[in-house]
C-alpha cells in the first residue's frame, strides 16, 4: 500500500533541480522572488543554452559554410550539430529538412510566399482556425491581397475548441494550404493536428502547423503528424529570440522557389542569372543568427534530456492544479476550457481590468501576460477586450501557484 | 514606488463610481479612445456651446487608471472653455511628465491623483488616453490612438 502511494506521489521531475538550471529564477522583483508566469510570451534560458551562446562568441566566432580557418570549420560544425539536434527534436526525416530562420512568423510568411503564392489562382482559399496567433493569419491577408485567394476561418466552441464538424465541411479542392496551430498561445486547446492533417490529405491540402507553444511542452513527432510543414520558435521552448526552424517535405522544399536572395543560397552567379543552392540552405539567404542557432540546438537537447514526456506528465499536474486553485477566486472566469490544453490559463476578473491586475501582481514578484495575446479574434469571440494569462513551464511548482492566488485576492482587496 | 501610489483612494473611488457614465443625449462632439494592446476603449462625449463646453460624459472599458482620469475629466472640465480645457490637458501632462511646481497642483486639484503613474511608463498612456480623445472630439476626429 505505502509502496503505491509512493509511486503515486512521487513527481515526474526533479524541479528543485532544474529551476537551479535557470539562472534568473533567483532573481527578486519589488523585493519578492520571481514568479515567472509568462512562458507563453517567451520562456526563460537555462545556463546550457546561455553557456553554449556565450561559448560560441567567446571561442569559435567566425562566419559559417565560408572559409577554411579552423574557427569557420568550427563554427560551421556547431551550427550544422544544431541543425541536426533540431532534426531529432521534430523528428524529421534529415537535417535537410530543417530550415533556420527566425521564428514561426518569419515559417509562415516563407511558406505563404516562396511555397503557396505561385500555387494559387482567385477563388482558391486558404484555410485556418480561430485559435491562430496574428502570425498565421496576416501573411495570408497579405497573400489574399496579392493573389485574390479568400481566407475561410475554421470557427470554435464557447470551449475554445475547434468545430470540427465545421472542419470537415469546410475541406474542399479550392483550399491549398490548411495552417493549424498546434497548441493556442491565448487558450492552451490543443488542436488534434494528427485527424487534421489525415481529413485534408483526402483533398490533397498541404497543411502547415505553428508549433510555437507545442515544443517546450510536449514531443513533436512531424513525421507521426505527416504534416508538410511544421514551424518552430527558438525562444519560447527556453532557447534565444531570433532563431527558430520550418520543417518542410523533401519534396516542397525541392520544388519551391527561393524566398530572399543573396548569399549563401546560391551555387554559381552571374550578372545573368543564378543557379540556387540545394535546401535548406536555398531558404537561407545572408550571414544567419549562427549563435541563435547553437543556442537553438542546446535548448533542444536540454529537453530532450529532461525528456518531453516527463515534462508533459508534470505540467499537466500542475495546470490541473492551477486551475482548481484560481477558480476559489471570487469573481474569476477562465476562458477556455478545452477538454485538452496545455500550460495556459487566461482569465477575466470581475471588477479589475487586465492591465491593473498586470501591475499589481507585479508587485508580487508574479509575472502574467495582460491584453490580447496577439490573438484579438479570439477576444472577439469572448467578447473581452483583454484578458489576464498566465503560463506555465517545467520549472513552475505548487508553491508558487499557491502565492499567485493570494496576489490575485490582494488584487481584489485594492480594487474590487 | 508603493501600489497605494498608484492607486490612490481617489483613483479607486472614481473607477468603482465613475461620474458622468454615460452618453450624452445630442453631444456636438465625440470621439474614441483606443489602446488596442492594453485593451483601453472608451467613449468620450462633449456638448460645446459658444466655445464652452456644457457637458462632458464618457463610456468604455478600461483600466482603473483611465476610468478614474477620464471620470475626473469629466468633471473638471464641464464648464470651461475649450481653451480652458485644453490648458487643463497641457498642465496634466506637465503633472506626468514630473514638470508640476504647488500653483500647477493647485490647479490641477483631485487629477493630482494621478500623478503615481509616472513611475509606470507603460501607465502614462493610459491617463492620457481620456484627454487625448477629448482632443480629438474637439478637432473633429473619430478616433484618438495612443499607439
Amino acid at each position: 500500500m505505502s509502496a503505491v502511494i509512493a509511486v503515486e506521489n512521487h513527481s515526474p521531475l526533479n524541479v528543485e533541480e532544474i529551476r537551479k538550471d535557470f539562472p534568473i529564477l533567483s532573481r527578486e522583483i519589488h523585493g519578492k522572488p520571481l514568479i515567472y508566469f509568462d512562458n507563453a510570451a517567451s520562456a526563460q534560458r537555462p545556463s546550457a543554452v546561455i553557456d553554449a551562446t556565450h561559448d560560441f562568441y567567446s571561442r569559435r566566432n567566425a562566419n559559417i559554410h565560408r572559409g577554411v580557418h579552423t574557427l569557420a570549420e568550427e563554427a560551421t560544425a556547431l551550427y550544422e550539430q544544431a541543425r541536426q539536434t533540431m532534426a531529432r527534436f521534430i523528428n524529421a526525416p534529415s537535417d535537410r529538412n530543417v530550415v533556420f530562420l527566425r521564428g514561426v512568423t518569419e515559417g509562415v510568411n516563407l511558406v505563404s510566399q516562396a511555397f503557396v503564392r505561385p500555387r494559387v489562382k482567385p477563388g482558391d482559399q486558404i484555410l485556418v482556425t480561430h485559435l491562430e496567433h496574428h502570425s498565421n493569419i496576416v501573411p495570408w491577408q497579405l497573400l489574399a491581397k496579392q493573389t485574390g485567394v479568400e481566407l475561410k476561418v475554421v470557427p470554435m466552441t464557447q470551449a475554445g475548441e475547434l468545430d470540427m464538424d465545421a472542419f470537415h465541411g469546410m475541406l474542399n479542392e479550392r483550399v491549398k494550404l490548411l495552417g493549424v496551430v498546434h497548441v493556442s498561445n491565448a487558450l492552451g486547446t490543443i488542436n488534434p493536428v494528427a485527424d487534421m492533417v489525415k481529413a485534408a490529405r483526402e483533398f490533397d491540402i498541404p497543411v502547415l502547423v505553428d508549433g510555437a507553444q507545442a515544443t517546450p511542452h510536449m514531443a513533436v513527432d512531424v513525421q507521426a503528424f505527416d504534416c508538410d510543414f511544421y514551424c518552430v520558435s527558438g525562444h519560447k521552448m527556453y532557447g534565444p529570440t531570433g532563431a527558430g526552424i520550418l520543417y518542410g517535405k523533401s519534396r516542397w522544399l525541392e520544388e519551391m522557389e527561393p524566398y530572399h536572395g543573396g548569399g549563401e543560397m546560391i551555387k554559381h552567379v552571374t550578372f545573368e542569372e543564378s543557379v540556387f543552392n540545394e535546401p535548406p540552405a536555398k531558404f537561407e539567404a545572408g550571414t544567419p543568427n549562427i549563435a541563435g542557432g547553437i543556442g537553438l540546438g542546446a535548448s533542444a537537447r536540454y529537453l530532450l534530456d529532461v525528456g518531453l514526456d516527463r515534462i508533459r506528465e508534470y505540467e499537466a499536474g500542475l495546470l490541473a492544479y492551477a486551475t482548481e486553485a484560481v477558480q476559489q477566486v471570487e469573481g474569476l472566469r477562465i476562458i477556455g476550457t478545452a477538454r485538452d490544453k496545455a500550460s495556459v490559463i487566461s482569465f477575466t476578473l470581475e471588477g479589475i481590468h487586465p492591465h491593473d491586475l498586470g501591475t499589481i501582481l507585479d508587485h508580487s514578484g508574479v509575472a502574467i501576460r495582460t491584453g490580447h495575446h496577439c490573438a484579438m479574434p479570439i477576444m472577439q469571440f469572448f467578447e473581452v477586450p483583454a484578458t489576464s494569462r498566465m503560463s506555465l513551464a517545467m520549472y513552475n511548482t505548487r508553491d508558487e501557484v499557491d502565492q499567485f492566488v493570494a496576489a490575485l485576492n490582494k488584487a481584489r482587496d485594492i480594487l474590487a | 514606488m508603493s501600489l497605494q501610489d498608484l492607486y490612490r483612494t481617489a483613483v479607486i473611488e472614481h473607477n468603482k463610481n465613475p461620474r458622468n457614465f454615460l452618453e450624452l443625449e445630442n453631444p456636438s462632439h465625440q470621439s474614441r479612445g483606443l489602446n488596442a494592446l492594453c485593451g483601453d476603449d472608451i467613449r468620450v462625449y462633449l456638448s460645446v456651446d459658444e466655445d464652452r463646453i456644457q457637458s462632458a460624459s464618457f463610456l468604455g472599458q478600461a483600466s482603473a487608471i483611465t476610468m478614474a482620469s477620464a471620470s475626473m475629466m469629466t468633471v473638471q472640465i464641464a464648464r470651461l472653455t475649450v481653451g480652458e480645457a485644453l490648458q487643463t490637458c497641457d498642465r496634466l501632462d506637465q503633472l506626468l511628465q514630473g514638470e508640476a511646481d504647488e500653483a500647477l497642483r493647485e490647479a490641477l486639484g483631485e487629477l493630482c491623483a494621478l500623478e503615481g503613474v509616472r513611475q509606470y511608463p507603460s501607465r502614462i498612456k493610459a491617463a492620457r488616453l481620456p484627454w487625448q480623445a477629448m482632443k480629438a472630439a474637439l478637432n473633429e476626429q473619430q478616433i484618438a490612438s495612443t499607439e
